[in-house]
């Protein structure tokens, strides 16, 4: 198969650790520092023949590979536990690792609520982890500064992403309960793993084994 | 603006699309009928009641409910061809000899997607065949042939995934959770399969061609005899595929998920390039119609149409001729107008000053100016 193996990585923090993964799975990302503002990186992968390499919004990963535009893709859990594409998710890749938490002022308990009001920008984990609580919480959908709703009174909780809570802090928040942990994972498309299967399981293989020395490493 | 909203997850398709989809599908037609597979025409609704039992708890949840305003009874709008087919086959062509080669064509509806991945397409075009009360690789061998040929004809490469129903329970710890270990094999999570199932994980990475199955013996040399006899007719299914369709990639794939919950034993998936999930899927269904009358073997194949037209490279190309002409009505072009069909396809007079206009709006190849030699 002559296609290019194209695959989508997030822009930001992941896109640093990831590279260091790519790098050790013979996918130098180097090029992609050198030229922001190009969309589409064509690259050379010793053994996994060519290889274009597209930066996106962390949210826009999972679409791509789903709807095959990328064979492969780096995304958290949290996003796909949110959208549920149908991809496949092989490999968790160790980098990026946060926690789901519902989070909010110390004083208040969002479960005690009859009709908690939840601000999040992930409306579907946090509906059904307080549906799972037999709670039907108001989900108050945001796209950023999550920690603001409840010292304004737009919410009695959050339900977001905690790396190290050093935001809740200085917020004066504190984690209710965590919901489960973010690590960055690969994802691959059903139909690329078929059509492609030689490039897809080469990277596959490749950075499972750059995983597991990256976690022997001291 | 209002008043033209389609509902999630419908579409209208427009000349072009619905032009290549009536063509796959008459293609597909051709491709069943050749190998004997008769018509059958189901009804667009039934009641709840009665097809149920056909459909898992999955597909039972997708469903389209209606309550029919002539008796109050619930009916559901057909999500699957297969169940419709099981019921017919058991009931009204229960005399019928043995075995029964079926085919179908039309749409199937759902109310969300069966395996909950958000909302998708929910009308469906699929077409496919059902091959009744054929025990055996013969018969599993017969109908994906059958599936092969009429994607064959669209002249797209066909890679094939197979896989055996028999094969997760045969493996699976007593005690390990059923679902959640399919979720994570359906995401090929080989961390999450071990963490649920110890010893599992190396199912999420045997895909790929023959030589899997070998891998697959190795690691799970202890297992269950039911695994290995999986695992054998797999090999033996693919064998016969290498020689009888050579031009098809088969590959194997043990960890993969069902489309449908009542195959059991071997199921398949066709992939093409271009389309971002599988065009064929089909199966061994073996329990399906003693939920309906009389237990017998099964198996079958739908394509999704759509998704095939979409893989279709290209444009169509430009077919038919605009005859240009001042006397639309006239005898003398009426019958010129016949013979310009028999030789380009199709045909239609257009005045003059619109002809060419008309040609490039809708994709006719030529225009042909009236005059004494257009017969």
């Amino acid at each position: 198969m002559s296609a290019p193996l194209r695959i989508g990585l997030p822009k930001g923090r992941i896109l640093d650790d990831a590279g260091e993964l790519f790098r050790a799975a013979g996918v130098d990302l180097a090029p992609l520092r050198a030229d922001k503002r190009r969309l589409i990186h064509p690259l050379e992968a010793e053994g996994l023949g060519p290889v274009e390499v597209l930066v996106l919004r962390a949210s826009d990963v999972a679409p791509y590979v789903e709807h095959g535009a990328c064979a492969v893709g780096v995304v958290g859990n949290d996003t796909l536990e949110e959208q549920q594409p149908d991809v496949l998710w092989p490999l968790d890749l160790g980098i990026g690792r946060c926690r789901m938490c519902v989070a909010g002022l110390p004083g208040v308990d969002p479960f005690s609520l009859e009709q908690p009001r939840i601000a999040t920008k992930y409306g579907r984990v946090a509906k059904a982890h307080f549906s799972a609580r037999g709670l039907d919480a108001h989900i108050i959908e945001l796209s950023g500064a999550i920690e603001l709703a409840p010292l304004v009174g737009l919410a009695d909780a959050i339900v977001d992403i905690v790396e190290t809570g050093e935001t809740l802090r200085q917020n004066g928040l504190v984690v209710h309960e965590p919901i489960f942990d973010v690590s960055a994972r690969l994802v691959v498309n059903r139909a690329a793993l078929r059509l492609q299967m030689a490039a897809v399981r080469g990277l596959l293989e490749r950075l499972e084994a750059a995983v597991a020395a990256r976690e022997e490493a001291p | 603006m209002t008043s033209n909203r389609l509902p999630d997850g419908v579409v209208d398709l427009l000349p072009g699309r619905a032009r290549a989809l009536a063509q796959a599908q008459a293609h597909l037609a051709r491709a069943f009928e050749r190998a004997g597979y008769a018509r059958l025409y189901t009804p667009l609704f039934e009641l709840l009641e009665v097809l149920e039992a056909g459909l898992g708890a999955e597909e039972r949840r997708a469903l389209f409910r209606l309550v029919d305003p002539a008796g109050g009874e619930v009916a559901v709008l057909r999500p699957d061809f297969t169940a419709q087919v099981a019921r017919v086959a058991t009931s009204k062509l229960a005399a019928l000899p043995r075995p029964l080669r079926l085919s179908y064509e039309g749409r199937i509806a759902r109310a969300r997607d069966p395996l909950g991945r958000g909302l998708r397409r929910r009308d469906v075009f699929q077409s496919g065949v059902e091959l009744i009360g054929a025990p055996g690789v013969d018969a599993e061998v017969e109908v994906i042939l059958a599936g092969v040929r009429g994607v064959a004809t669209l002249g797209l490469p066909l890679t094939l995934d197979l896989g055996h129903a028999q094969l997760l329970p045969a493996l699976l710890p007593p005690g390990a959770p059923m679902e959640a270990v399919q979720a994570a094999l359906a995401r090929k999570d080989a961390a999450a399969l071990d963490r649920l199932a110890p010893g599992l994980g190396p199912l999420a990475r045997l895909y790929g061609p023959r030589p899997v199955l070998d891998e697959a013996r190795r690691i799970f040399a202890a297992a269950a005899p039911e695994a290995h006899a999986a695992l054998d007719h797999l090999a033996e299914v693919a064998e016969r595929l290498a020689h009888a369709a050579p031009e098809v990639t088969v590959l194997l794939d043990l960890g993969t998920r069902r489309q449908h919950g009542y195959y059991t034993g071997l199921f398949f998936a066709g992939y093409v390039p271009n389309a971002a999930d599988a065009v064929l899927t089909g199966g061994r269904y073996d329990d399906l119609l003693g939920r309906f009358g009389a237990p017998e073997p099964a198996v079958g194949l739908g394509v999704d149409l759509l998704r095939l037209v979409e893989a279709q490279p290209g444009e169509a190309a430009p077919f038919g001729a605009v005859l240009a002409t001042q006397e639309p009505g006239s005898a003398r072009v009426l019958a010129a107008l016949e013979a310009l069909r028999d030789a380009h396809g199709r045909a239609v007079a257009v005045p003059p000053d619109a002809a060419e206009v008309y040609r490039a709006a809708h994709g006719y190849a030529v225009v042909v100016e009236d005059g004494p030699d257009v017969f």
